[in-house]
């Protein structure tokens, strides 16, 4: 039985929250039954249903259900919160993909085989529409090769820059042409007369070669995850087994994401091994990271900025929004993360990277804009609505400053958002609330969202 | 392993010593420690004033040297993400080799902006045209480094850091920083226009700011439930715990000070571009304009990467630019223009060889603009040959983007290179002029800024400057219109050699005609502002505060015709700690001769004295003040002459305070050291006339600090700014200043220049702070057709307010503000 304070530590890495009622269902558990259970996602999550006639609104549809999903809807958010990694992993951007049809199939992939096997992720997505879109696969051509996506799924995807050579990326390029799509219609299209069928050494492999052309691009998803080795020329790892290096890859990544902190050599060689022992399926690779010691240390559990995202999500957890009422999805680019527009192919960034005063500013300003949307209808006479019920305009009214009993509303907002502050926090709020009128409430709504505590999960 | 992810990994490496570097100090100590070390001339920019007057709970808040120094460059980095095509941005016209290679891409000869016979700019980049016309754009061809790297990331990261092919750790901007601002932290050094802290900007101890290419939001109201709140989130943030609960916080707090700044430079009622780089560097002119100590500023944008699709991108991307450079230098002060300098770099260039999709793959050298006033204009490296280059071959480079950063370094931010890039590259002498230097060798005026809260140092009263007779080493004539005398000040007749700001008494003498004087720091751009309104006939003096230039002195403009110049010093504020703080008193009748308020009844006469007892007295303390302020007014003179006030016991003064012709009553305002026995004596000579005083305020150990600003015209009723004219019965103005652009919220009194003119008959108008009754005094007053101005020192009001009514004759008012105090 997990210690509680690791046990919410853990829930607010996975679920981002600590929901009072999935601690209550696994406090009574063994650590390792818990992660088994918060690991235990639906294998048919289903999807949004889009119905804006305009592309542009469709993807704020999909972005509002995506978030809902995390906030409310999932039964096992870590689902969502795995798809959102391979967003930002293997990410596309609705801009350049044009589609937000196409981005919905990308991102239902990603949720589907969230916690799957990543070698069929991979080779899934690298088809898709989306992304032969997004890294400009769909103009690679024997005739003029385009390198774009053969280098990035390298680079970025799955092996880590300077673990190939310059020979390594054109090969992977011409096994990769001849994928294309038809732009009237968004269809994917297969050119025959596009590839290049040419005899390749790939990662110390030949590849390319097969009757079946169609598949020449994922064997190089295949070998890197296989049987190739790391090049004597490339910068790094010469003569490293290819898989290895793949596995540590995205064992770092995978640890920065959930742990926030640099990974020891004994956590990446613990994952990596994970990882191999199960052809990289996901869910093994993430039990053996939720359970590692270092995960329960303190340099861990001291904290994991929230990304906006999360930060959003933790908002409309507090107040029990749906995220259509309250979300203010064009101040999430000014914080730096609104999903369907990764910054470039490299994704998002952790930790540290939300922490500056520009970042903060926009974190101020979408949380008053989260705020008054929340309070039309407190102020139209109704009630402030919040996770656990409402605050009705009669108990704020009866209430004012100078008087002892306004700290009573900052504790009914605390109560009902389920938010536990530090003594620091709350005498800060509490102080400020005696010395505010009975109509600032929106201002004392406002500072209990910008809390510490609901910053760093 | 390398880590593609390069500013997590050097976010983390930063955040995680953030115990052992300043952002761990708390403020008080912080502010406390900037301030110990700031002598004059070094370099450090400290807390900005606003900021620091805003802060609940600091107590005094303790300063660094000025921003901006008079020789100071500026930088602005330009980066373009995703690799710029630098060939079609400075593109070869006789190189075969390009034409062939680059296919249907290719920029045709006749399409170009012709620089010389070899090269030609992109279409697109007019506003670079014209610099390379005006001599002051550098080209810099073939910048690269050995073995280039083709991810984006990797060769960003090497750039970047200015360290090709090292584990990035720190970016050469930021280890500038750490030079510069040696160990303490300053939220106004160096800043991206963005979103985060880019590598460039990361030090070892260093790290520059983030300010969003927006108008600011939460955190720039100032109104006392906003500050409410702002404490609220400073209190809360105390209380965090662990590195990242602390690291949230300092952002916390550092963005809710930042806005409070910006929201004086960018007002939220103005409208910035929707495109992002224009956008960004109109914030980044608007905060050199601030002078809030900014050196370094840098804007991004993208995408560059123009893998396919590069007839539809890069000629936009290039519009992008020439409209960036086009909205910065619109939007940047003059004054800043021969301080500032532009260059921009990129990851890297892109390949000869087109990709038939109709674009270009990741390439290697490229070239890069350096541009401003001080520029040497030219082309500077050498086109790398395309001659023979097989389809995935790249062009070699000639310039180390090292060598590239040197120049600019050594050659614009005052050096350091070889520490800033761990050893020596050429400089490739980039400039014909070091910063702030014009073309005849003299430093250019810059923009005034707003001095250190400041005590005052009174003085025996002494004429520092007179063009009758060339006292002060000034020409012995009168000034002409539109020419300007420099007053020297610091140093000068008792004043100290760091004085931040004077009070003097300057008087226009022998006018030829209807004209005005405008007062101002020396080696700063004149304001459109006025001191003294004087014509042919009579002498007019007027009383100013000024801060003083970086140059120890003052200057006075003569508007038109011919003017002599008087200036006579009656005391100096300082910062170093010496002098004494200002404590206003409800206005109060010192005395009077009409009625022996207090002296003897009846007129002062020729060459007559009075000693008048100021201390214990009118509000003022029995002991411990130091100085008086004074509006002292004569009227019912039978003929011309002068009055002046000087402290009892010392000798005669040489100076004058009141001019007035037979019949006249003129106010003037006056700051006049106590003397012996806490008395002060009016003097003066010629015609037979009543003499009274009104006391405003004195000086001693309590009370307020001045920070004296450029002056800045707040009130034009003429024009409708502040009020819209005429001032007149039942008219009055209400002057909200606190939480303006040009006083603070925290000020607690402001020191005006008031003038009235457009008088429709005989009347006085006073200024009060608002909210509170009229008290009875005045502070100007008018006759019809007269054109008057006096200084006024008022405390703010309710809302930080001033009222100024006029209530028999109407007339316009004019208001400039010259300072204000802060407790």
């Amino acid at each position: 039985m997990p210690a509680l304070e690791d046990l919410e530590h853990l829930l607010r890495r996975t679920e981002y929250v600590a929901r009072p009622s999935r601690v209550n269902e696994l406090k009574n558990l063994s650590t390792d039954a818990a992660i088994d259970d918060i690991l235990d996602v639906p294998s048919n999550p289903g999807s949004a249903n889009l119905t804006d006639e305009v592309n542009w609104r469709r993807g704020e549809e999909l972005t509002h259900h995506w978030l809902d999903r995390m906030a409310h809807d999932s039964p096992r958010p870590i689902q969502e919160r795995m798809a959102f990694f391979w967003h930002g992993h293997f990410c596309s951007d609705l801009t350049k993909v044009g589609s937000a049809d196409l981005m919905q199939e990308q991102i239902d992939t990603f949720r589907r085989g969230a916690l799957s096997n990543v070698r069929d992720l991979a080779i899934e997505m690298s088809t898709q529409v989306a992304m032969l879109r997004y890294l400009d696969n769909n103009q690679n051509r024997n005739t003029s090769p385009n390198q774009n996506f053969a280098r990035e799924l390298m680079e970025l995807f799955l092996l880590g820059v300077g673990n190939y050579t310059e020979a390594d990326v054109e090969a992977a390029t011409a096994a990769w042409t001849g994928h294309t799509d038809d732009w009237r219609n968004g269809e994917y299209v297969w050119r025959e007369d596009w590839h290049d069928a040419s005899n390749k050494t790939f990662l110390g492999r030949t590849i390319n070669q097969g009757a079946d052309q169609t598949v020449h691009g994922r064997e190089t998803i295949e070998v890197m995850l296989g049987n190739g080795t790391i090049p004597g020329g490339a910068r790094q790892n010469g003569g490293r087994p290819s898989k290895e290096v793949a596995a540590e890859f995205l064992s770092k990544k995978l640890w920065i994401d959930f742990a926030g902190t640099e990974p020891s050599n004994a956590v990446i060689g613990d994952l990596r091994d994970a990882a191999l022992d199960n052809d990289f399926d996901v869910k093994p690779w993430l039990r053996e990271l939720l359970r590692h010691p270092e995960f329960y240390t303190t340099e861990v559990k001291q904290g994991l900025v929230r990304s906006p995202v999360e930060f959003v999500v933790a908002l409309l957890y507090a107040t029990g929004r749906r995220s259509v009422e309250a979300t203010p999805l064009w101040l999430m680019q000014g914080m730096g993360q609104r999903p369907l527009f990764p910054p470039n192919v490299s994704g998002w960034k952790h930790n540290g990277y939300w922490v500056n005063a520009s970042a903060m500013a926009k974190r101020t300003e979408t949380v008053r804009q989260f705020v008054w949307r929340s309070m039309q209808d407190y102020w139209s006479g109704g009630a402030l609505h919040l996770r656990n019920g409402t605050i009705s305009y009669d108990f704020v009214n009866d209430r004012d400053r100078d008087q002892a009993d306004y700290t009573e509303v900052l504790d009914e907002v605390l109560r009902l958002a389920e938010l536990e502050l530090s003594p620091a926090s709350y005498d800060a709020l509490a102080s400020f609330a005696t010395s505010s009128y009975r109509w600032e409430l929106s201002d004392l709504f406002h500072l209990a969202m910008l809390a510490p505590e609901l910053q760093v999960a | 392993m390398l880590d593609p992810d390069i500013s997590t990994g050097d976010a983390l490496a930063h955040l995680s010593v953030a115990e052992a570097d300043p952002h761990a100090l708390d403020r008080r100590s912080f502010l406390q420690l900037v301030g110990m070390g700031a002598g004059a001339g070094l370099a450090a920019g400290g807390v900005s004033p606003v900021v620091a007057e805003l802060l609940d709970g600091l107590g005094t808040p303790a300063w660094a040297a000025g921003p901006v120094g008079p020789t100071d460059g500026i930088l602005v980095v330009l980066t373009m993400f995703g690799g710029n095509d630098g060939l079609n941005t400075v593109v070869p016209v006789n190189d075969g080799n390009y034409y062939d290679m680059h296919g249907d891409l290719a920029i045709a000869p006749e399409r170009t902006l012709r620089l010389n016979r070899n090269f030609g700019l992109n279409p697109e980049l007019t506003e670079l045209k014209s610099f390379w016309d005006a001599g002051q754009l550098a080209v810099v061809n073939g910048i690269g480094y050995e073995d280039p790297d083709f991810s984006h990331f990797n060769s960003m990261a090497y750039w970047m850091a200015g360290r090709p092919h090292a584990i990035p750790t720190t970016g050469w901007i930021g280890r500038w920083l750490d030079g510069y601002l040696d160990g303490s932290k300053d939220l106004y050094a160096a800043a991206e226009v963005g979103y985060s802290v880019p590598l460039h900007l990361i030090g070892a101890s260093a790290r520059g700011t983030v300010v969003p290419p927006s108008t600011p939001g939460f955190g720039s109201d100032t109104s006392e439930r906003s500050r409410r709140g702002y404490q609220a989130i400073r209190s809360m943030q105390s209380g965090a715990n662990g590195p990242w609960f602390a690291a949230v916080a300092e952002a916390m707090v550092d963005q809710s000070e930042l806005a409070q700044e910006l929201a004086l430079a960018i007002p939220s009622s103005d409208n910035l571009s929707e495109t992002r780089v224009v956008a960004g560097v109109d914030v980044a002119a608007r905060l050199i304009n601030a002078n809030l100590g900014f050196r370094v500023m840098t804007v991004g944008y993208g995408d560059f990467d123009s893998h396919a699709g590069q007839p539809d991108q890069h000629p936009v991307r290039m519009q992008e630019l020439n409209a960036a450079v086009k909205r910065f230098f619109e939007v940047l002060d003059p004054a800043w223009k021969s301080r500032v300098t532009v260059m921009t770099a990129s990851e890297f260039g892109r390949t000869p060889w087109s990709n038939d999709g109709a674009g270009t793959d990741h390439g290697s050298s490229a070239p890069h603009f350096v541009f401003g006033e001080n520029v040497k204009g030219g082309m500077y490296g050498r086109q790398p040959s395309m001659a023979g280059l097989n389809r995935w071959e790249r062009m070699g480079h000639h310039v180390d983007f090292r060598s590239y950063y040197a120049s600019v370094i050594d050659g614009w931010l005052g050096g350091g290179s070889s520490d800033v890039l761990g050893g020596n590259f050429e400089n490739l002498g980039l400039f014909r002029r070091g910063p702030g230097i014009l073309s005849d060798g003299s430093i250019a005026p810059g923009p005034a800024s707003t001095t250190p809260p400041s005590n005052f140092v009174p003085l025996a009263p002494r004429r520092v400057v007179d063009t009758r007779d060339g006292t002060g080493g000034v020409f012995k004539r009168r000034l002409r219109a539109e020419e300007r005398v420099r007053v020297r000040v610091s140093g000068v007749g008792g004043v100290h050699a760091d004085a931040t700001a004077v009070v003097a008494n300057v008087t226009a003498v022998e006018a030829t005609q209807p004209m005005f004087f405008t007062v101002y720091p020396g080696a700063t751009a004149r304001p459109s502002t006025s001191n003294i309104n004087g014509g042919p006939g009579r002498p007019v003096p007027n009383l100013v505060v000024m801060g003083i230039g970086d140059d120890g002195c003052i200057e006075v403009f003569n508007s038109h015709g011919a003017t002599h110049c008087v200036v006579d010093v009656f005391g100096y504020f300082t910062a170093d700690g010496s002098g004494d703080k200002f404590q206003p008193v409800d206005p109060s009748r010192l005395f009077d001769t009409r009625f022996g308020d207090g002296v003897p009844r009846g007129k002062l006469g020729h060459l007559e004295t009075l000693d008048v007892q100021v201390a214990n007295r009118a509000g003022v303390p029995k002991s411990g003040a130091s100085a008086v302020v004074l509006n002292l007014t004569v009227t019912e003179p039978d003929a011309p002459g002068f009055v002046s006030v000087a402290p009892t016991g010392g000798a005669a003064p040489e100076t004058s305070n009141v001019n007035f012709f037979a019949n006249d009553t003129v106010p003037n305002l006056a700051i006049c050291k106590l003397g012996a026995g806490g008395k002060v004596t009016i003097s003066g000579a010629g015609g037979n006339r009543h003499v009274l005083a009104d006391v405003f305020g004195y000086f001693s150990s309590n009370g307020d600090q001045l920070r004296a600003t450029p002056p800045r015209r707040v009130l034009d009723s003429r024009y409708g700014i502040g009020f819209d004219g005429p001032v007149g019965p039942g008219r009055s103005v209400r002057l909200a200043l606190g939480g303006s652009g040009a006083v603070p919220n925290t000020a607690t009194a402001v020191v005006m220049n008031v003038a009235a003119t457009e008088v429709a008959g005989p009347s006085f108008v006073s200024v009060w702070p608002s909210g509170e009754d009229d008290p009875g005094t005045s502070n100007l007053n008018l006759a019809p057709g007269q054109t008057v101005a006096n200084l006024v020192i008022c405390r703010l009001g309710e809302g930080g307010a001033l009222t100024i009514a006029n209530e028999i004759a109407e007339c316009e008012i004019i208001a400039d503000v010259l300072g204000y105090f802060v407790t």
